[in-house]
């Protein structure tokens, strides 16, 4: 038996509304996650670089924050 | 994923993702820890005369031992040394020289003082304190030529193991700090009390660039604060400007201008008016009192020296600055 045309129409709604929903969610949650990773990735690639191509080495930097 | 680190040791306090390099080039975040690249790695070494740094009230005529890293907390459009201090740590040349190694080569090219300079010593503070902590227990004093731009908890630090500091006081307007430099004026102001009230030498520097702060009104607006604020007897040095880096449409700094400004400074009270990057009687030292040419300069060499422990040869007035 096949669906009436309001049970079609409640299946197209449903699946727009996970659509909106996940449109949503990527963009507000996941898409900074992976841009934040895929920049993290370009930095430590750079740093890598930087740091073992041209020989420098890290050295601990002062902080003064925590002696508030 | 490692956090943010925020980086409190000059104004900008950038804030650091993971493997991100701050503003000034030089420090990094590697999970969550703030690190210096430029510990031990000067790109400049020189042993210059005092004079060029410039100090005209400081052990005259002797020699200091000049370092400097990549990098810089600003990026002002008129910089001098924009090669190495707008530059990255892996974009110049740089020779393993740790801090021991920097005192034992001040000591064998007798040099009485170490100088942080050429780009900003903020952004090697690090290196510069641990090369103060040893230069002080031999004997040599530590100088800096700093644009001032850092944060009073480190600069209060450093200034215990500081025997002179010569700020660079680039104009006196927020807007040009904004426009030219990349960063404000306040910090800068707040950087010169502090060393005053911590004690340590202190002359300022005025790179006078034509149309951009050789107002003469606003020259005379900073003379006075520095009289207010710090003191009659800081030695205020009034620098020509060359057409460099991002400004080379300008023209170099008129000798009109800078004399205009060597006069500003002496009505507004300030005793040791100079004036630099160019051959006049303005870089020599005069007595405050009786006008006793004091210390004779040409360029960067002392040709004589009238002042006898601490004192005018003449009159007898102590003239400000350490000598000995």
């Amino acid at each position: 038996m096949g669906m009436t045309d309001s049970g079609k129409f409640s299946a197209l709604m449903a699946a727009s509304v996970c659509l909106a929903v996940l449109s949503v969610a990527y963009g507000t949650v996941l898409e900074p996650y992976v841009s934040g990773l895929a920049e993290t990735a370009r930095r430590r690639e750079r740093y890598e670089k930087t740091v073992t191509e041209k020989g420098l080495s890290l050295h601990q930097g002062m902080y003064w924050k925590e002696k508030d | 994923m490692a956090g943010d680190v925020q980086c409190d040791l000059c104004p900008t306090e950038c804030v650091l993702g993971n493997y991100q390099v701050g503003g000034c080039r030089t420090r990094i975040n590697k999970d969550g820890v703030l690190y210096s690249l430029v510990y031990g790695k000067p790109c400049a070494v020189a042993v210059d005369p005092i004079e060029k740094k410039p100090f005209f009230h400081f052990l005259p005529a002797t020699s200091a031992f000049s370092i400097a890293t990549a990098g810089c907390v600003l990026s002002c459009k008129f910089c001098q040394n924009w090669q190495i201090s707008q530059a990255s740590p892996d974009e110049v040349d740089a020779q393993d020289l740790p801090p021991a190694d920097v005192v034992r080569q001040a000591l064998y090219y007798r040099c009485r003082s170490i100088t942080y300079t050429y780009t900003e010593p903020t952004v090697f503070y690090e290196y510069m304190y641990d090369t103060a902590q040893i230069a002080r227990k031999y004997g040599i004093r530590n100088t800096m030529h700093s644009c001032g731009y850092i944060k009073e908890k480190p600069l209060r630090r450093l200034a215990k193991l500081l025997d002179a500091a010569d700020i660079d006081l680039k104009a006196f307007t927020e807007d040009f700090y904004g426009r030219i430099c990349g960063g404000r004026l306040k910090p800068v102001l707040d950087a010169l009390v502090v060393l005053r009230q911590e004690n340590v030498w202190l002359e300022i520097t005025n790179l006078v660039v034509p149309g951009l702060n050789d107002d003469p009104k606003q020259i005379g607006e900073m003379c006075r604060w520095i009289v207010k604020e710090l003191g009659p007897d800081v030695p205020v040095h009034f620098s020509r400007f060359h057409p460099q880096y991002k400004l080379k449409d300008l023209p170099p700094t008129p000798l009109a201008t800078l004399k205009e400004a060597h006069q500003i400074a002496r009505d507004a009270g300030i005793r040791y008016p100079y004036l630099g990057n160019i051959r006049s009687e303005a870089e020599s030292t005069f007595c405050h009192k009786c006008r006793l040419l004091l210390i004779e300069r040409i360029g960067y060499f002392v040709k004589q020296n009238n002042i006898v422990k601490g004192k005018c040869r003449s009159c007898g007035v102590a003239i400000p600055g350490v000598w000995s």
